[in-house]
């Protein structure tokens, strides 16, 4: 693929990929914006289906680990 | 001075010019990182991670989003209506100045210092509306926020020929208005359709909802005290011959130490006595002393910095309770800070810095400090609150109050923060402990996480 807008170093100004203005340009903003109102639309879908899921009972309780027995009333060497 | 000479010092200056915005961005990367830990702090631990990746994705939408329309607003819109003039054409996403271009060493430089501006309004936005909105909602607010709304404003108000400048004389040097301000009033708008979190008022009398980690959020805001003195290099502009103003006045960066640097430490202080040293609004209280000082820091004598800073800075607290009274829920006091606080900043413009001599307009003056003030609230408010309304009224503005109980992280991210649990010693009753309420409010329990 044929992407290079210059010939050589001496003289260029904008050398970017495709070139100013050009088809490839165009159709990679497409893409890009393209590619941006899809992350938009799929988190709103992908919210649905959490909330559907924990509707559902699916989604179960995040409970951190609990201590294996409960800590002593005070332990003031724990400091030292 | 030969051609040689000459052609040397000019790519000396240009080198130098991209170089000074290079480390401008940098630095504020940090304020995101800032507004990452101080909101993760300030949620409660159900949250933490949809608070961080609300500030991650902001970055992520903001700046791709800016690129596309954000830039070209700024070009096309500084006489009130839409111009496409030669300097919109070339801020057009596939023009030749929006992409590696040897000839222009300025376009993406400017743009990037920009989008972390337009940034920056997306994550002032974000702190309020945590543990509550849909991420989706946010991402589509901040995109609105960050990459059309905040940039007509600075187009109005922070461009050279803007019509705020040339018709008003506006000052706002740091930014105040055009972004502090206007992203807290938008903020404000939306603020009003999301509705409290729950639990935030119960039978008419408001509860606080502490921070699971205060200190995280002390760390971030330190971080944005950093990223600020990027912001603020952003606001300047470096040439061959100096530093102007973004106004075409004539400035130094040491104007904008003495007058940052006293700000925040007006700004901390006037926090710290009206809060009676609560730690929160102490350490927001030096945000609220750089943007109350931020509209005149080229201007001020230090000492009327810190006196500014320091009203500013008391403010918060007063301010906070007077939106709890309405029932609005703003979780880390955004408008107090940045609306409030940016409001006051243009106002003291006018009341300690009228008639300097301007370039590009009239000299500013109360009443166009105050004009500006208003136009910079409505730009922001009134889109805010009907974008908000809209999303609201298709049901995708708020998260349900089963997941908002459950926690945003484990509905929908879905992930845990502290996977191994919290130390004993942080629970209520553990090791005797305990778990304070240091705003004086709601203790956390088990049936909070």
């Amino acid at each position: 693929m044929n992407t290079i807008p210059i010939d050589g170093w001496e003289g260029a100004t904008q050398y970017f990929t495709f070139g100013a203005d050009s088809f490839g340009v165009w159709l990679f903003l497409v893409l890009a914006v393209l590619l941006f109102l899809t992350v938009i639309v799929r988190a709103i879908t992908h919210e649905g289906r959490s909330y559907k899921e924990i509707h559902a009972g699916n989604i179960s309780a995040p409970i951190a680990m609990e201590p294996e027995s409960p800590p002593p009333a005070s332990e003031p060497a724990a400091m030292a | 001075m030969n051609e040689e000479v000459t052609s040397a010092l000019e790519t000396i200056t240009s080198v130098n010019n991209e170089f000074f915005y290079w480390v401008s961005i940098a630095l504020m990367m940090l304020i995101h990182a800032g507004f990452l830990f101080y909101e993760g702090g300030a949620s409660r631990v159900k949250n933490v991670l949809a608070a961080a990746m609300k500030n991650l994705l902001t970055l992520a939408v903001v700046i791709p989003s800016f690129f596309f329309v954000g830039w070209f607003l700024y070009n096309a819109f500084p006489t009130g209506a839409p111009e496409l003039n030669d300097a919109a054409k070339a801020a057009l996403p596939w023009s030749e100045n929006m992409g590696p271009n040897l000839a222009d060493p300025a376009s993406g430089i400017f743009w990037g210092a920009f989008a972390l501006f337009a940034a920056t309004t997306g994550s002032i936005m974000s702190g309020a509306l945590i543990e509550r909105i849909r991420i989706s909602a946010f991402l589509i607010l901040t995109a609105i926020l960050g990459s059309v709304v905040w940039i007509i404003a600075a187009a109005w108000g922070w461009h050279g020929g803007g019509w705020m400048l040339t018709e008003l004389g506006l000052h706002d040097v740091g930014a105040a208005g055009c972004v502090h301000l206007i992203a807290a009033a938008f903020t404000l708008g939306v603020l009003i359709n999301l509705g409290p979190r729950i639990g935030r008022f119960v039978d008419g009398r408001a509860r606080a909802i502490v921070p699971h980690n205060l200190p995280m959020t002390m760390l971030g805001l330190m971080l944005i005290f950093v990223g600020f003195f990027g912001f603020l290099m952003g606001c300047a502009i470096y040439g061959g011959e100096g530093y102007t103003t973004i106004f075409g006045t004539p400035m130094n960066l040491s104007a904008f130490a003495f007058n940052t640097l006293m700000g925040l430490a007006g700004g901390i202080l006037g926090a710290y006595l009206s809060s009676k040293g609560e730690p929160f609004w102490t350490i927001s209280g030096g945000l609220a002393g750089v943007i109350s000082v931020a509209s005149g820091l080229d201007l001020y004598h230090p000492a009327v910095a810190f006196v500014v800073a320091t009203v500013g800075g008391a403010s918060l607290p007063v301010v906070a309770k007077l939106l709890e009274k309405v029932k609005i829920d703003d979780a880390v006091g955004a408008v107090p800070v940045h609306g409030v606080c940016g409001a006051w900043s243009l106002i003291a413009v006018g009341i300690f810095a009228s008639d300097y001599p301007n370039v590009a307009g009239p000299e500013p003056s109360l009443g166009g400090q105050v004009l500006s003030m208003l136009v910079f609230a409505a730009l922001g408010f009134i889109p805010g609150y009907l974008i908000s309304l809209a999303l609201k009224a298709f049901g995708i503005l708020r998260v349900p109050p089963s997941v908002e109980h459950f926690g945003v992280d484990a509905v929908e991210l879905p992930s845990l923060p502290y996977p191994e649990g919290i130390p004993p010693t942080a629970r209520p009753n553990g090791n005797g402990a305990g778990l304070g309420a240091p705003v004086g409010g709601t203790v956390l329990d088990r049936s909070d996480i």
